[in-house]
């Protein structure tokens, strides 16, 4: 037998990275001792595998919470000072993911330009330019002329030629933003005349102005550039910002759609699906947990059981523990008697399959040595 | 459903006999000792209980469905019945991705809206409630009759959209009769004077019965109908605070001495709830508790128990032909492990006292069961709270011990989390045999020595590590008769490598403990040089966390290559040697240990200068607004994190200057660097500086505007105005330094008092989700419902407990293995 059928046979038997290393580690053996080694290794393989009926939830809701516990409560935390954004540690971060909350305090994108561009600094810069958010108070002086009821805008001209913005496409964006038409666009003066029929309304447009977007992406406050080092020392740089919109970062010609990566739960489900949700938030729980040494397998089952139901579903009462199929269940945990109401209501009825229903009634969990069940086929005894 | 009609506002009759149709009718069950159910014929403890019911003369509203019940109003024709909305509407919705309330609360939300029924063409009138039992139609009154015949409207075919099961109707909401919950469910207690107490559900069934009657009365004697009204609305009160009395908006009902009344929702919601406190989380009996301390002695699979706790511990013990003999011992006996009870066949339980024992024994025979006290080795269940992981619960071997407190090995005090500052903790004695089998084969401590976080060891730690590291550093000895001393405590009876010497080295001493199956390279924080073994010999190298120790490889090769019980074995040796090595050398700290010699103060105090000028020097920058700031940072922001840098990378280095002046010898440093107990913060801090305070992680900012205190200067920016201190604790701190560092502890106090509520909250949530999932035969991980949450547990179906890191299979030493054949 050629090494080759030793390693296929063992090929739905092993692990597909156990095998690799395996491969890897038996370059140098002749195929008896391959063989033998493959099969040691399944033989300690089939050992270290977890036993029917372990509670694997209870286990992985353990390694966290007890190191929960250990956890500060240091919420912003520089993550090294060249990466340019804050991101949300510890506790909070792990309770933030685990209720797949929608407005996560510091959402942060990191974005990698096409690999052509990465080496190209310029060109980074530029991308960096188009994507952070400037609002035309940024780059313009905005002014009311409450006796004429005008709206006067001058453009700061070195910013102007900085970010590369024409008069010309401001007045249409705050055109867009308050629905008037530019009375007068000139170089260094743009000016709105907007009817209104009162200081205080007009004073709003004002504000309406200012708040206008004049160029980059919608909740982008703010872009870094990042120097990144490769293993052949090759600089390679990528833009991380403050605040995320994916939708519309994707759809910028240079950069990689396929390695960008946005930290908020909520976004990636809206824009990647729930398969990037299951990823994202099994990394970032690795992220947050990295310093506390728990095995990853507790956290991918934590980001499997969220993302279940094809939609990312928070723990606690409006998700998983208020979505379960035992009413007991639900009582057990929080709003007791509106879950007994809404039974009742719907004719519920109960299968006492999982653990709190059956702590509740008195019997042996389903779970360990309590999975064993012993059935007697009624008809057979009858003859 | 109900056993009896409940008419007569009572309870008992003069001479103290349940009244019939009164509330304690002997058909709704027996509270009495003596009597018997007039249903099922029980007595007191066989009788189960059974409902009455009240019939109500006017029907009320059933506050729990208030809400529901406004709903259906609204969603509802309130002619005809049916939803205000076409059917293809319905249809739609239904197909849509909601489900079950969701659903409901769509249909509902869009056909409140319509003002028109779709099918009955009828005018729909805009419905209020004001909570919690008041409907208006058109600010309108609407009585529970008029409710009651709209729901009664409702066709069947409309109550699944409705979120309503087809079995139910609707106008069920508004009730016409009542039940009357058994009387087992509201017992009444005999006080010793004699008088009769009654539970509070029979005292508000009382208000509601003599209501209801004088309702039936003024209805019957054609009463005008505003007193009508307003004894049907007393009715609605008494019903909606017989179901919940905390029910906003409406006073509760009080006993006559001012407390709220218990009703049926106060009983089932909450911690000390039916619910909570009674279903889901029971008192036991066969448990004790008692203040527990260390004993090195023992092994860490044993738990020392008082005796008095186990003369009052029993165990059952089924009498056989083959223990008939062993058990009449155990009731003829007068000391320590003998009978406590004896259950014959027929259940009769018998306390065994001196005056019945001879009677006892010549009755007993097989069949009969007694209940022997704890004794030594038998297994007993062990619990610190809080219960956060499952190594929270052992089993220990019991080891009958004088004294009143419980003893543990400290070796197993980390998984348990337990100090021995008072720290109390529990035991359980498991009764059956299976549960005396589970707790012995499934959460025995040498089972559980592998932690299922990530298969680390949690066992032996503190004194044990300091002990083995004086014991296998260079030089360290011990006289012939010492090592003999400390290998008979590990119950070795021979000399090192059978060699007759004078003097043996501390790791020719341990060598005795490993297996020679060992061999291993690990890093050492204490030698220069790597530990090694080699075939269960340390070659080279002072062992330390990394080898023993919660974590350390030796154990957990140990583990690996002999089994469980001999490193459980390993374990207890080693901490019975090193404890008893540590009092013959001798280990204790003195403030000498944390002086240091001019030269290091000198050297230090440079460093704290350089630092801080260096720091200075960003700050002028700054104000100039010369400093260049860091990308995505203002230059605030950036002054701060370059200070703070800086004044972290100070800790270091006064870090590594006392680790150069101090000598290894010195007992505190043994104990850091071998990572027994302390870090080299608490050096630092006590010899050299404190280092920077800080506040929510930043520097001191609070207190006045621009400085902390009003005795500096305004607008600060300098290292010692913002929390930097230079002072180590043996030099003191002065009064403003004081201030700084109690900012800095206040703020670490609030932090962790915050984080042990969020995290214990964050706790229960997670494994309440996750309580469910399980790994079933085809190693998929499912929920209750069957629901695959994985395919293959963990992608690989590899247990965290048997991994270290990634997989746990060391390829290079199966290959080793394979080679050398």
């Amino acid at each position: 037998m050629a090494k080759k059928d030793i390693y296929k046979e063992y090929q739905d038997k092993l692990p597909e990275k156990l095998l690799e290393k395996a491969k890897e580690k038996s370059q140098d053996l002749n195929q008896k001792q391959t063989k033998e080694m493959l099969e040691k290794t399944l033989k300690e393989y089939e050992q270290r595998k977890i036993e029917p009926g372990e509670a694997a939830g209870g286990i992985a809701a353990q390694a966290i919470g007890e190191r929960a516990t250990q956890m500060t409560l240091k919420t912003f935390h520089v993550a090294g000072l060249s990466e340019g954004v804050s991101v949300v540690q510890g506790l909070p971060r792990v309770e933030e993911l685990v209720e797949t909350r929608k407005n996560p305090k510091r959402e942060v994108c990191m974005i990698k330009p096409k690999k052509e561009f990465e080496t190209n600094r310029e060109k980074v810069e530029e991308i960096r330019a188009k994507i952070e958010e400037t609002k035309a108070k940024d780059i313009a002086e905005i002014e009311e002329d409450f006796a004429e009821e005008k709206i006067i805008i001058k453009p700061d001209q070195e910013k102007m030629k900085e970010l590369n913005l024409e008069p010309k496409e401001i007045a249409e964006k705050i055109k867009k933003k308050i629905r008037r038409t530019p009375e007068e666009v000139k170089k260094d003066k743009i000016i709105f005349k907007p009817n209104s029929s009162s200081l205080k309304s007009l004073r709003r447009y004002v504000e309406k102005t200012e708040k206008t977007r004049v160029k980059g992406v919608e909740e982008i406050e703010r872009a870094t550039l990042v120097e990144k080092e490769t293993e052949e020392g090759e600089t390679r740089y990528e833009i991380h910002t403050d605040g995320t919109n994916m939708e519309e970062i994707l759809e910028i010609e240079e950069v990689d759609s396929k390695r960008t990566y946005s930290n908020s739960v909520p976004e990636t489900y809206k824009v990647l699906g729930i398969e990037a949700t299951r990823e994202i938030l099994y990394r970032e729980l690795v992220k947050v947990t990295e310093e506390y040494g728990i095995n990853k397998r507790h956290l991918l089952l934590i980001a499997d059981a969220l993302t279940r139901k094809g939609r990312p579903t928070p723990i606690g009462r409006h998700g998983l523990s208020g979505e379960k199929s035992s009413v007991l269940a639900r009582a057990a945990f929080e709003e007791q008697v509106k879950h007994l109401l809404k039974a009742a209501q719907k004719g519920e009825k109960d299968p006492l399959k999982g653990i709190a229903e059956n702590i509740i009634v008195g019997n042996p969990i389903p779970m360990g040595t309590g999975t064993v069940d012993l059935k007697i086929d009624l008809e057979q005894q009858k003859k | 459903m109900s056993a009896v009609r409940i008419v007569v506002p009572d309870i008992y009759d003069d001479a103290g006999y349940p009244i019939e149709g009164g509330l304690m009718d002997l058909k709704m069950g027996v509270v009495n000792p003596g009597l018997r159910c007039k249903t099922c014929g029980g007595r007191k403890d066989t009788c189960p209980g059974h409902f009455g019911h009240i019939e109500l003369v006017r029907p009320v509203i059933h506050v729990g469905y208030n809400k529901k019940i406004y709903d259906l109003l609204r969603t509802t024709c309130s002619e005809c019945g049916k939803i205000t909305l076409k059917e293809e509407d319905v249809k739609e919705i239904e197909k849509g991705p909601e489900k079950g309330v969701y659903q409901f609360r769509k249909i509902r939300n869009k056909a409140k809206k319509k003002n028109k029924c779709p099918h009955c063409e009828a005018e729909q009138k805009e419905i209020k409630l004001v909570k919690p039992t008041t409907y208006k139609e058109n600010g309108q009154i609407l009585r529970p009759t008029e409710i009651r015949e709209k729901l009664e409207r409702i066709p069947e075919e409309h109550l699944e959209p409705l979120n309503i099961s087809k079995k139910n109707r609707p106008e069920w909401m508004i009730m016409t009769v009542l039940p009357v919950p058994p009387a087992t469910t509201r017992p009444s207690i005999t006080l010793e004077s004699g008088d009769r107490s009654e539970d509070d559900l029979t005292h508000k069934l009382i208000d509601l019965l003599r209501i209801n009657q004088r309702l039936a009365d003024n209805l019957s004697t054609g009463a005008p109908q505003p007193i009508i009204e307003d004894l049907w609305d007393l009715l609605q009160y008494h019903v909606t605070t017989f179901i919940n009395n905390s029910t906003t908006g409406i006073p509760a009902a009080k006993h006559r001495s001012g407390k709220s009344l218990q009703t049926l929702f106060e009983r089932l919601k909450g911690k000390e709830g039916r619910i909570k406190g009674n279903l889901t989380g029971k008192r036991v009996n066969f448990s004790g508790r008692s203040v527990i301390s260390p004993d090195p002695s023992i092994s860490i699979g044993e738990v020392g128990i008082p005796k008095q706790m186990a003369e009052e511990l029993t165990v059952p013990m089924k009498v056989t032909e083959k223990n008939l003999e062993k058990a009449k011992e155990y009731i003829e006996r007068e000391e320590h492990p003998k009978a406590n009870y004896i259950r014959k066949p027929t259940g009769e339980k018998i306390k065994v006292t001196e005056l019945n024992k001879e009677e006892l024994i010549e009755q007993i025979e097989p069949g009969y069961e007694i209940e022997r006290q704890l004794k030594d080795n038998d297994p007993v269940v062990f619990n610190r709270q809080p219960s956060l992981h499952r190594l929270s619960i052992m089993t220990h071997r019991a080891k009958i011990m004088p004294g009143k407190t419980i003893r543990i090995n400290d070796g197993i005090a980390l998984p348990y989390n337990a100090d021995f500052d008072g720290d109390e903790m529990n035991i359980h004695i498991p009764q059956t045999t299976e549960a005396q089998v589970e707790a012995d084969n499934l959460l025995e401590v040498k089972e559980n020595l592998l932690s299922p976080k990530d298969g680390e060891i949690l066992a032996g730690h503190q004194d044990y590590i300091t002990g083995l590291a004086i014991m296998t550093r260079e030089n360290t000895t011990f006289t012939k008769k010492q090592t003999l001393r400390l290998l008979k405590k590990a119950e070795i009876n021979r000399l090192p490598g059978d060699e007759d010497k004078e003097e043996y080295t501390g790791r020719e001493i341990i060598n005795e403990l490993i297996p020679e199956s060992i061999t291993l390279e690990e890093k050492s924080n204490l030698s220069e040089e790597n530990v090694k073994i080699e075939n269960g010999e340390i070659k080279q190298g002072t062992l330390d966390e990394n080898t023993f120790g919660p974590g350390g490889s030796l154990t957990r090769q140990i583990l690996d290559e002999e089994g469980k019980a001999e490193a459980q074995k390993f374990i207890d040796q080693m901490g019975i040697i090193t404890v008893e090595a540590i009092m013959m050398k001798g280990h204790t700290i003195s403030m000498e240990n944390y002086e240091l010699s001019k030269e290091t103060v000198k050297k230090q105090e440079k460093v704290l200068e350089q630092k801080q000028e260096e720091a200075k020097k960003d700050i002028e920058k700054y104000r100039k607004g010369e400093l260049e700031s860091y990308p995505g940072k203002t230059e605030k922001e950036t002054l701060e994190a370059k200070i703070r840098e800086k004044m972290a990378e100070v800790d270091g280095e006064l870090r590594d200057l006392i680790y150069e002046e101090q000598n290894i010898e010195d007992h505190s440093i043994i104990m850091t660097k071998s990572g027994a107990r302390g870090s080299w913060q608490n050096l630092v801090q006590m010899s050299s500086a404190l280092g920077q305070s800080a506040v929510e992680g930043k520097r001191l900012d609070k207190g006045y505007k621009g400085r902390i205190l009003p005795h500096q200067e305004k607008d600060t920016l300098a290292p010692q105005d913002k929390g930097f201190i230079p002072n180590s604790f043996i030099d003191g701190l002065t009064p403003l330094q004081l201030f700084q560092n109690s900012m800095d502890g206040r703020d670490s106090q609030i932090d962790t008092a915050l984080n042990t509520q969020d995290s214990g909250y964050l706790y229960k949530r997670i494994s309440n989700a996750l309580l469910d999932l399980k790994v079933v035969q085809d190693r998929s991980v499912r929920n209750a419902e069957n629901e695959i949450i994985q395919f293959k547990y963990g992608g690989d179906q590899i247990h965290p407990q048997n991994t270290r890191g990634e997989v746990g299979i060391d390829l290079d030493k199966i290959k080793r293995k394979v080679q050398n054949q």
